[in-house]
Order: C-alpha cells, then structure tokens, then sequence
C-alpha cells in the first residue's frame, strides 16, 4: 500500500520553529538538557493535532 | 556585566584576601603581578567557581581547600570555603555568594570530601533595598552564559589554541555561541532524534492492514451483488417457466380430452400444496418444543436422584429445621459453607450465607419439602413435553399420508392426460406433448428453486463476512488515524529540522563574512605590520596574510602573531556581543550582553615588540579588563603601553610556608585611582 502523503501548512511550520527554538533557548544552559526530545516532541504533538484520512472504506 | 570586588576564603592558596577591580572608563585595567606558581591560574579560577561552581586547572590537583586549614582540622570536621563576588549589571549592583563545605576524611587528608554548596544571589535596589534572586545559578547563566565563559575568562592556552590551524572548531564554536547559532545546532540535532521518534511510531503501525480490509471488502461486495443478481435472474427464469406452465394448462382447457382432467389436478396441486405447508408448520412446531423442553428426558434422572438425596438428610435430620445465628457465625467464622464451600470474606458466596442472619428463617425442611413438591411439577413438565410432540408427530404422519395420497392423484391424472387423445387445435400439439413439455418445465423450476435456496445462503454469509470486515475496517482505521498522525508529526519535525538547517547555514556564513570584517579591523588597528591581515576563512581558519602587490599570501604565524591574532579575535566577538546587546532591532537568537575580560598570562614568552603590540591591544578589547602577568612579561614594552589605563594594581606575594604553616598567597595593593563613587 503507497503511504498516503500528509500536507504541513505553513503556519504550523512556522509556530512549530519559533516554539522549538524558544525551548531550546530555556534550556541552553544545559550541557545536555535532559528534557529536551521530550519537550520538543510535545510542541509538535501540540501542533499537530490532525490529520485528514480519505474516506473510501 | 562588571566586576566590583572579590573576597575569597580557604580557596587554594588564598586564606583570606580581596580585592577591587578597577572601574574606571579611562583605566579600565586591573592587574595582578605574580610569579610562576603565585596563584593568578587559582585566581581566574575562583572568577569561574564563583559564577559557575566549577574550575578548569590543567595541570595538578582539582582540590579546592586550602591545606593548612585542611591540615589544622580533626578529621570529620569540615573546612569552608567561600567566594563573594559583586559586580554591576545592566544598571543594577549584584552579590555573589557561592560556599563550599569539605570534611575531612582521616588525619592526612588536606583534600576533603565536599558534604554541601550553597550559592546566593543578592539584588541591590538603589540605597537599601536588597532583593535574593530565585534561581541563582540560572540568572547568573543568563547574565554571563557558562558556554561564552571561555572567551572572556582564559588563559595563555587558549589564546595559543584558537589561533592554531588544527582548532577551526574552537573558532567556529565561539562564533556560534557569541551568535546564538548553539541554539539552532542543538535544535537540529534534537529534531533529528524527535522524527526518528515518530518514524518509530509509524513502523509499528501496519499500514497495510486497513488497505487489505478494505479490498476484502469490496471483492465481498461485488459478490453479494453477483449473488443477488442471479436470484433475480432465477426468479425472472421461475416466473417465466410458471407463465409457460400456466400457458400449457389452457391449453388444456382447449382440449375436450383432457380440459376436465387438467381442472381435476390443479384442485388437486392446490391441495398439495396447502397439505405441505401443514406439514411445515407442524415441523416447526416439533423443533420449537424439542428447543424449549427437551433437556427434560436427560436431566429428569438426576433431579430425582437429587430431590431423593435431599429428603434421606430431611428424615435424618441431618438439614437442620431451622438456621441459628450461631450456626450461621459459626460458617461465616470459619469460612466454610455446609456444602464444603470456602466462604471467603466479603465473596458472593460468603455475603449469601450472611445475609441468613436475623432471618427469621423459613424451616429448612419445608423448603425440602417444596423442593421436593417442586421436581413433581418438572415430572409433569417432561410428561407434557412427550404428549405435545408426540401428537405433533403423529399430525404430521397423518399429513404425509395424505400427501401421499394427493402425490398418487396427481401422478395418475397426469398419466391419463398424457396418454390422453386430442390436439391443440392452435399449435396441433398432442396432450402427450404437452404434458412432456411440462414436465421438463417444472424439473427445471424446481432445479432453479434449489439454486435458489444455495445462493440465498450464501447471500446470507456473504452479509455476516461484510458486517465482520466492517468492524475490522473500524478498527484499523482508528489505528491508521494514529499511524497517519505519527506520519503528519515526523514529517513536520523533518521540514522544521530543514528550515532551521538552512537558516543555520545561511546565518553561520553571515556571521562569519560579520566577524571576519571586525577581526580584520581589530588586528590592523594594532598589527606593526601595515601589510599584514588577520582574516577567518570559510572553513572557520585564523590567518594571517601578507598584501603582496595585488594578491594576499598567508603567512606562517608566529607565536606573537598568532596571540595578536588571537587576541583581535576575541576581542571582535566581544565587541560584536555588546553591539548585539545594544541593537535589539535584528531577529536574533541571542541578546548579546557587556562582558569583562580576565586574562592570565596573555604574553607568554613573547619578545619585547609583541608585547607590546599586545599591550596596546589589550584596553580595546573590552569594557573591563584584568589582567595578571609576571613581572618579567609586565617590564619595558608593556609597562609603557599601559601604565597610563591601569586603574588598580596588585602584587600575589607567594609565601612557601614552613613548620606548622602552610603555603599561602596574599594579595597586596601597589596602586589604585580613585573611581567615581568609591
């Protein structure tokens, strides 16, 4: 089965960037900041919420 | 930032000394003459663990304490050591506090074992209000980020390493944290590892499940409506064969020969088919009474051997004819039922055999009795159930047999039609003709009627396969939802990574063709040499080069080259961080900041012209300077370039120690110009 493709608008690119961005500046100070995958990865998961699936079944 | 005044306690060398920076615009410089081994290394240190809670000593012990108040505590005592230093930032005065706790370990250890820390900050609000900071290390993070603090707290060593052709990363890393360009590299690492995260995600979804289904699905469709079509074809091909069946009969009517006899039998068909619905409701019937009562021939037998045990105990007296509470404590008490039951506390069974309690009990031995009462109406029960299906039975018997009578009519009247004299007078067709005719053409209906009924069948499970694969379509698509999600996500952390990566190249260019120029700028302002130039290539190099005619050769640095250039690039990125400070008109990742230099052993072992090339170079590097040399790097040269923009000067007098005494460093005054305010 071809995998169908899934559009990211630009809006969410660009909230999702400066979101990035502004968690890695709270954490700079960190060597290794210990949270960071974790937090980044709940910015996308917060972004993206949805997604459109077609409906042939 | 600005540094105003140190104390350090216990800290190394230093039992107990201080000493204040020079503050002043126009002799922005502080200096500390030592010897080799006098303590400025430990110096520049107790700068860092102040601000940071850690040092960098490159060569001997990483022990803080000092030895003779190590030395002069009983073991499990413990010795502090403690750092306050004050400084002035963005308008507002700071106190820092950092302490340090050491036990004592057994009577030859001068190290310690560290039992606590403690760090405060302290705010000056105008004339007396002080305010503690929350957070200290973090502000003091934000004021003068631990990852810059190499660039304005450093040594010789540093100085001689940014400037090697083998350190283009030391180089890179600095302008990348003087710019920000940390923050972007770490967020492309790390969305890097968050779509890896959500590739996981998708993998372990199969994405091919809801496709299958849904192919299934429609192949049943397709299937169903194949089946469907060829019952209505069945049924156009039955009614078809009826009407010609219908048509054969008047035919019959047309002929006087048989037109009686054809009447006689459809009568008779008529009948038939009346006697077999009869006999399929009366088979219904049957089937109905066997699902509802026909456990009762097999289960009878032990029932009555059941009720037979019950009433031997009743007339033995071994059911009790009443239950006592104590007799129902006493199960609940240990936990066992009269049946043998474990009544475990607060189960079904045990909350049953409590609720008995405060009864006012129904004698057990008439509920015997009624039980036993009871199984004489399940015996009549299983008598009613044989007469209801025997006489059922013998009805259908009765309704075969007449079947079989009309089936015998039927057959007979259709031998003498068919063997019957006369013609169709339209079709000239004998009756024997005709009645063949028929024949082929009710076989045939009642062939359709069986395909009929199969496909009508398989129509049935058909429907049952489609609801199923429904609900499994339902199913994989809630899990295809989440796998697409996982999709949508990853592919959003890739274009993120992707813009950032671009903007990261884009930006590190730009900052490097930013900082080249500035270098180039310092380095010339300085250089003895007006043909030579300091230039950061792309790939991040320090060079120098020589303008030969109209072309630029690099040359191979000296050492007083490389500390120049060195130096000019330091002092570039500093310049650049206060202008980003004070410009807060451009999209940046990092606010840049005013920040004091504090240099050990800046000369080396420079000859007298480089030094005093880098004497001149050094009050333009930043706001605040210190700067601690030997007396040999500080005669001649330097002492000339910079005696005039000396604010406050120091001696580290080193003292060896003898006998009971340890070694120790003092810090003594040898000049100071007044500040405005001090």
């Amino acid at each position: 089965m071809s995998t169908p493709d899934v559009d990211v608008d630009q809006d969410t690119r660009e909230r999702v960037r400066a979101r990035v961005l502004k968690t890695e500046d709270e954490q700079l100070h960190y060597d290794r900041p210990p949270q960071i995958i974790k937090d980044l990865r709940s910015v996308i998961e917060e972004e993206v919420t949805e997604v459109e699936l077609s409906d042939d079944a | 930032m600005q540094f105003k005044h140190i104390s350090i306690r216990n800290f190394r060398v230093f039992l107990d000394e201080e000493l204040r920076f020079s503050q002043n615009q126009e002799k922005n410089v502080t200096v500390l003459h030592g010897q080799n081994g006098s303590g400025k290394t430990t110096l520049l240190n107790a700068i860092r663990w102040a601000l940071y809670g850690s040092v960098q000593f490159d060569q001997g012990s990483d022990s803080l304490p000092h030895q003779g108040e190590m030395a002069r505590a009983h073991p499990g005592e413990k010795v502090s050591v403690s750092i306050d230093l004050s400084f002035e930032h963005e308008g507002s005065d700071f106190e820092l506090h950092r302490e340090a706790l050491f036990e004592k370990q057994n009577e030859k250890d001068l190290t310690g074992e560290i039992s606590s820390e403690d760090v405060s900050l302290v705010r000056q609000n105008g004339a007396n209000q002080r305010e503690k900071v929350n957070n200290p290390n973090t502000r003091i993070e934000q004021m003068m980020p631990h990852r810059l603090s190499n660039l304005f707290l450093f040594d010789g060593e540093y100085i001689d390493r940014i400037s090697g052709a083998d350190d283009r990363d030391e180089i890179k890393k600095a302008i990348q944290n003087i710019m920000g360009l940390e923050i972007l590299e770490r967020a492309i690492d790390h969305l890097k590892k968050v779509e890896n995260r959500f590739e996981n995600e998708v993998k372990q979804s199969g994405s091919d499940e809801l496709q299958e289904l849904v192919e299934k699905k429609q192949k049943k469709r397709k299937k169903k409506e194949d089946i469907e079509r060829k019952i209505t074809d069945i049924e156009e091909s039955r009614s078809t064969l009826q009407s010609e069946i219908e048509s054969i009969k008047a035919k019959y009517d047309q002929i006087d020969e048989v037109a009686g006899l054809s009447r006689e039998r459809s009568n008779k068909e008529d009948q038939r088919s009346k006697l077999k619905t009869e006999r399929d409701e009366l088979t219904d019937d049957i089937k109905s009474e066997i699902s509802t009562g026909g456990y009762l021939p097999f289960a009878m037998g032990a029932i009555e051997d059941t009720a037979k045990d019950i009433d031997e105990l009743r007339e033995k007296g071994k059911i009790p004819s009443e239950l006592s509470n104590e007799l129902v404590e006493e199960l609940l008490q240990t936990e066992e039922c009269i049946c043998g039951r474990h009544l475990a506390q607060n189960s079904e069974a045990y909350q049953r055999v409590a609720a008995f309690k405060d009864q006012t009990p129904e004698g057990v031995d008439t509920a015997a009795i009624q039980l036993i009462a009871r199984i004489g109406s399940i015996q009549e029960g299983r008598d009613g159930f044989f007469e209801t299906v025997e006489k059922k039975v013998a009805e259908r018997k009765e309704v075969n047999e007449k079947l079989e009578i009309v089936n015998e009519e039927i057959d007979e009247l259709s031998n003498k039609i068919a063997s019957a004299s006369g013609y169709d007078p339209e079709t000239d067709e004998s009756p024997e003709e005709l009645e063949r005719s028929r024949d082929e053409k009710i076989a045939e209906r009642a062939e359709l009627k069986a395909e009929k009924e199969q496909l009508l069948q398989d129509k049935d499970e058909t429907e049952d396969e489609i609801e199923s694969l429904s609900d499994e379509i339902d199913s994989a698509r809630e899990e295809e939802k989440e796998a697409a999600l996982a999709r949508k996500r990853m592919k959003t952390a890739r274009l993120v990574h992707q813009d950032i990566k671009q903007s990261f190249q884009e930006l590190q260019q730009r900052v490097r063709s930013w900082s080249n120029k500035r270098v180039q700028d310092t380095f010339s302002s300085v250089a003895r040499k007006s043909n030579y130039a300091a230039h950061i290539t792309e790939e991040f190099e320090l060079e120098i080069r020589e303008a030969i005619d109209d072309t630029e050769v690099e040359v191979q640095k000296s050492r007083g080259e490389r500390q120049i250039s060195s130096l000019a690039f330091i002092g570039s990125l500093v310049s650049i961080a206060k202008e980003r400070h004070e410009d807060d008109s451009e999209n940046r990742y990092f606010s840049g900041g005013i920040y004091p230099i504090v240099m050990d052993s800046p000369f080396g072992a420079l000859d007298k012209s480089y030094r005093r090339e880098i004497g001149r170079i050094i009050p333009v590097l930043a706001n605040q300077v210190v700067v601690m040399v030997t007396d040999s790097q500080w005669e001649g040269p330097v002492e000339d370039e910079m005696s005039d923009i000396v604010g406050k000067e120091y001696t580290l007098e080193y003292d060896a120690g003898s006998g009971e005494s340890y070694a120790r460093t003092r810090i003594e005054p040898v000049k100071e110009v007044p500040v405005r305010g001090d």
